[in-house]
């Protein structure tokens, strides 16, 4: 046996001398017997033998379809880049979907990783984060975990060399970081002692640690200044490391980590700021059914605890969830990895079908070599293997160019993609990518070349023999697959740009609807105080008086009004309650997304009033306890107008805050994003939320709106200086107009809409091509047929609808199943859509009628060639 | 006596009794083995030569190049130790077959 393996390696790798041997062999053979018949066919039967006869074989089949294909450039040109755009756009979406799905999270041992989350239904159906007294309590109870870290996201200010900047930031608690097994590049991890109030030191993302302080490995020990104070750097991170991950961090990537130091008043307020993220690490041999038992026996205990400060909620019942941090992190993006990847196969299809189709009009063309070879003894075994093997060398190089344009895509891809995309920073054509890739455009060859060989070699051998001339034409099945194939071209295009045809209508639905706002001529401008001169929120607020009576003193500004958040990036849910609340009540409390308005926050940006007034200058000082309602929240408790007067209170109509009365009704401003439907929405003067010596990070970064009748350019010019004069100490940490605010919003629908509608457009040229290329063979093959036509009186005009006819039925054909297709598949853009539904007629007849238009245009070249061939043809061939 | 249809696999087995004794080249075998069965048994090349191929591959034949005896270069195979040990076992098989196709035709 092993004898056996080693001849074949020898055989195979001195192929030439055994070669040269067999030719000396046969010669002797022939001069000692005067023998020379049949002598080819031994050789071949001694190749046999050699046990390498299959390798081979291929290798020759391989040059040859090599040859054969260079020789063609007609054909290999246009299969080859073909096959290369569907291969191409799989492999980089195969790139994302591998980082974005399969790669796990770049942590240690990050399949062991756990996030706990709290829900409380009667409040949000939705898990929420863990309130800082509860993490004691997940520690004690959680027998099945190894550590419990935690973690909140801030926006600090960083001061350096020049201009103080605002940076993202977590605080940690100490186990956090060995929990997730990374260990800073230089210095340390925070202690247990420096995870106290107070402690100053903070631990730099390799990023933040390059650009600030240049890269200096003597950066341990270094002071930078923090909210205006000094900190001790403790550690660097090693490059690449990110925690938030994306996809759960609101802004990544995370610039800067400083320890969480629960200060005695964060561990003391139970049920309330639910806002620390908890992670854990399952204990070697531990299972998540083991944790998840055990934190909801820790959900009883905590919620006792609760009760000692609420008394007895009806109905409140708190659940401590345990999911796998991976999950969490890729569950939002796996709807639209699936759609990308569906897309990208189908138009993989279709590639593949159009390469089908030009090996068909080939093989019609090279019928007789066919015959000629199957004459002189290739079986048809032999034969389909030389076109399978032709078709894979074809793949494979497309592959190659695939793999080309899939890293150009890329590049352009992952610039693109929004922030929230996991693991964004591992997409890239890693060998595996490539290496599956290549494979895949092997197994494509195959399969494309597989059908037209197998079609080919049952040709007739008479016939093939008996055609004379280079006419071409293809058997009835022949023609019957490539008509099929054409079909199922056009079917697959519909489908494609069907679903972009929706999304682009969502797009431009969700551009054009607005933001309930007049976005020309206004600015935004993002400020925050450091603690050090504004402590209190008395000086807070007296800043931003300051700031806006300069501003609006400004030639050109016409209102400028300071808000806790900008219109599409509120991130302040209140759940409430109301006072008299009409019809069933809900199963959970309703809840608001909130903002803290001062000034006339509502005239700067351009809502209407729809309803009641503005806030007083007496309610702007905080004690009237009002506030302001969006439309849609009046219209869902208060039909008819009868918003102004009526009262909510914060939480449970059984808490403690305050009832707060309605004074005006505003029309809906998006809060969320343009492609988000506006919700209840409600407004709080400044000071109602921000007095006393409670300064919160919402009383301290705000944004300020200015409406100006001066170029924008000229009005933040204006803004800089006004903040400078105030405080040069305070950073503008974003200066942008309101229309980029909006725009900004869209990022993540502009990313799916543009790969979709890529896809869409390649598709659309790909069957056009496709229509083009077997209606051209076609009339090529009928020349004959159509001269004795014209030959018989036929006019041009009636030859040309002829061929018109037939590529326009097949068009048809195509689009009625692609119909059918793309009713069986909309659903699953369907969570996708904004404002439009799957069913949408105008996006459905234009695409059909793009579709026609563009298979009529396709068709019109072979139909106008059809129409030009000259009677006489029929005479001569 | 006239031709004899070799039945499958037998091919193998006379050649490598024929180069049992001495090496031989590829006409050599052949017309040892025509000489052997008086004529009865005559191989074609196209046989032959794939099956000396085959035999060496396996391992029960070694080729090595010589002279012939009109003083050509010829490819002259002889019998392995592994080859002897072959040929042993399947003549001993050949026979117990033949000794039994004998009894089985001759039982009335």
């Amino acid at each position: 046996m092993l004898n056996d393996l080693g001849y074949r390696l020898r055989a195979l790798a001195r192929r030439g001398q055994m070669e040269r041997d067999l030719e000396a062999e046969m010669r002797h053979h022939a001069a000692t017997t005067g023998q020379e018949r049949g002598l080819e066919q031994t050789k071949e039967g001694c190749r046999d033998a050699r046990g390498v006869g299959g390798v081979e074989t291929t290798l020759r089949d391989v040059r040859f379809g090599w040859r054969g294909l260079r020789h063609a450039p007609g054909f290999a040109l246009p299969a080859g880049l073909t096959l290369a755009l569907g291969l191409g756009a799989t492999m980089a979406i195969f790139a994302v979907a591998n980082a974005v799905l399969l790669q796990p999270l770049a942590y240690p041992g990050a399949g062991r990783l756990v996030l706990v989350r709290e829900r409380i239904r009667l409040l949000a159906p939705q898990p929420i984060q863990v309130s800082a007294p509860d993490i004691a309590a997940l520690r004690a109870g959680g027998a099945a975990f190894d550590g419990v870290g935690a973690y909140t996201e801030e926006h600090l200010d960083l001061a350096g060399a020049g201009a103080a900047t605002r940076v993202r930031a977590a605080r940690v608690t100490a186990e956090l970081f060995p929990l997730l097994g990374v260990r800073p590049q230089l210095g340390h991890n925070f202690t247990a002692a420096q995870d106290q109030p107070g402690q100053h030191v903070v631990i730099l993302s390799n990023a933040l640690w390059r650009q600030r302080l240049g890269g200096d490995a003597q950066a341990v020990g270094r002071v930078v200044r923090l909210e205006g104070e000094p900190y001790t750097v403790a550690g660097v991170m090693p490059p690449g490391f990110e925690f938030p991950p994306r996809g759960l961090a609101d802004s990544p990537p995370t610039a800067l980590w400083v320890p969480m130091g629960f200060t005695p008043a964060e561990l003391t307020d139970v049920a309330d700021n639910f806002d620390n993220g908890v992670v854990a690490r399952l204990r070697p041999g531990a299972t998540l059914a083991e944790a998840r038992a055990q934190m909801a026996v820790t959900a009883g205990r905590i919620q006792q605890t609760w009760q000692k400060k609420l008394g007895a909620v009806p109905g409140l019942h708190l659940e401590v969830l345990a999911d796998p941090l991976r999950s969490v992190v890729v569950a939002p993006s796996r709807g639209l990895m699936t759609l990308l990847l569906a897309a990208a196969g189908l138009l993989l299809l279709l590639s593949c079908a159009n390469v089908v189709n030009l090996f068909l009009v080939r093989t019609g063309a090279r019928r007789r070599e066919m015959a000629l070879r199957a004459a002189l003894g290739a079986s048809r075994g032999r034969l389909i293997r030389q076109g399978v093997t032709e078709a894979a060398v074809l793949a494979l190089a497309a592959g190659g160019v695939g793999l080309g344009l899939a890293w150009a895509g890329l590049r352009g891809l992952t610039a693109a993609a929004p922030a929230s995309l996991p693991q964004v920073r591992d997409i890239g054509l890693s060998w595996g990518v490539g290496l599956a890739g290549l494979g895949l455009s092997l197994l494509v060859g195959l399969a494309c070349g597989l059908l037209p060989a197998l079609l080919t070699s049952r040709a007739n051998l008479q016939n093939g023999l008996r055609e004379s001339g280079p006419r071409t034409t293809h058997t009835r099945r022949e023609a019957r697959w490539q008509a099929g194939l054409v079909v199922a071209q056009v079917a697959i295009a519909f489908i494609l740009m069907c679903g972009a045809g929706l999304l682009v209508r969502s797009f431009v639905r969700a551009e054009a609807g607005g933001a309930g706002l007049r976005a020309t001529g206004l600015l935004a401008a993002s400020l925050s105080l450091p603690k050090t001169p504004y402590p209190a929120p008395a000086q807070e607020r007296a800043f931003f008086e300051r700031l806006e009576a300069d501003l609006a003193a400004q030639p050109g500004v016409t209102a400028v009004a300071v808000a806790s958040d900008l219109p599409t990036e509120s991130n302040w849910n209140r759940v409430f309650s109301v006072e008299h609340p009409t019809g069933r009540a809900p199963a959970k409390l309703p809840d608001s997304t909130h903002s803290l308005v001062l000034g006339d926050y509502f005239r700067a940006l351009g809502a209407p009033l729809l309803q009641g007034r503005n806030f007083t200058a007496v309610e702007e000082q905080g004690q009237a306890n009002v506030l302001m309602v969006s439309a849609s929240m009046a219209a869902r408790f208060w039909p008819g107008g009868h918003a102004v007067g009526q009262r909510i209170k914060w939480g449970p109509s059984s808490s403690t805050s305050p009832w707060l009365t309605v004074v005006g009704v505003v029309g809906d401003v998006k809060s969320a994003a343009l492609d988000q439907p506006s919700g209840f929405h409600t407004y709080e003067p400044y000071a109602q939320v921000c007095q006393g010596s409670a300064s919160y990070s919402v009383c301290r970064n705000l944004d300020v709106v200015v409406r100006s009748a001066l170029p924008l350019a000229a009005t933040e010019a204006q803004v800089r200086s006004a903040a400078r004069q105030l405080d040069p100490a305070v950073p503008v940490t974003k200066l942008r107009s309101m229309a980029a605010v909006l725009d900004a919003s869209l990022t993540p629908r502009r990313f799916n809409t543009t790969l979709i509608a890529t896809f869409g457009v390649a598709a659309l040229l790909l069957s056009a091509v496709g229509l083009y290329g077997v209606l051209a063979f076609v009339v090529s093959g009928q020349r004959h047929e159509i001269g004795v036509r014209m030959a018989m009186g036929a006019r041009p005009r009636a030859v040309a609808n002829m061929v018109l006819g037939r590529g326009a039925r097949m068009a048809m054909a195509g689009l009625g199943l692609g119909a059918v297709g793309a009713w069986l598949l909309n659903r699953y853009v369907a969570t996708l859509l904004y404002r439009t539904t799957t069913a949408d007629a105008a996006t459905w007849t234009g695409v059909a009628a793009l579709l026609l238009a563009v298979a009529l245009a396709a068709c019109y070249v072979p139909a106008r060639r059809a129409s030009r061939v000259s009677p006489l043809v029929a005479l001569r061939e | 006596m006239a031709k004899l249809e070799l039945p499958q696999g037998t091919l193998d087995l006379l050649i490598l009794k024929a180069v049992a004794l001495e090496a031989r080249h590829g006409c050599g075998v052949a017309e040892r083995l025509q000489q052997m069965s008086k004529s009865a048994v005559q191989v074609a090349p196209g046989s032959l030569y794939p099956a000396l191929h085959r035999l060496e591959r396996r391992g029960w034949l070694r080729a090595r190049w010589g002279t012939s005896e009109n003083n050509r270069r010829a490819k002259y195979y002889e019998l392995t130790r592994a080859g002897r040990a072959r040929l042993e076992s399947e003549a001993g098989e050949w026979r117990r077959l033949a000794v039994a196709v004998a009894d089985i035709l001759e039982t009335a």
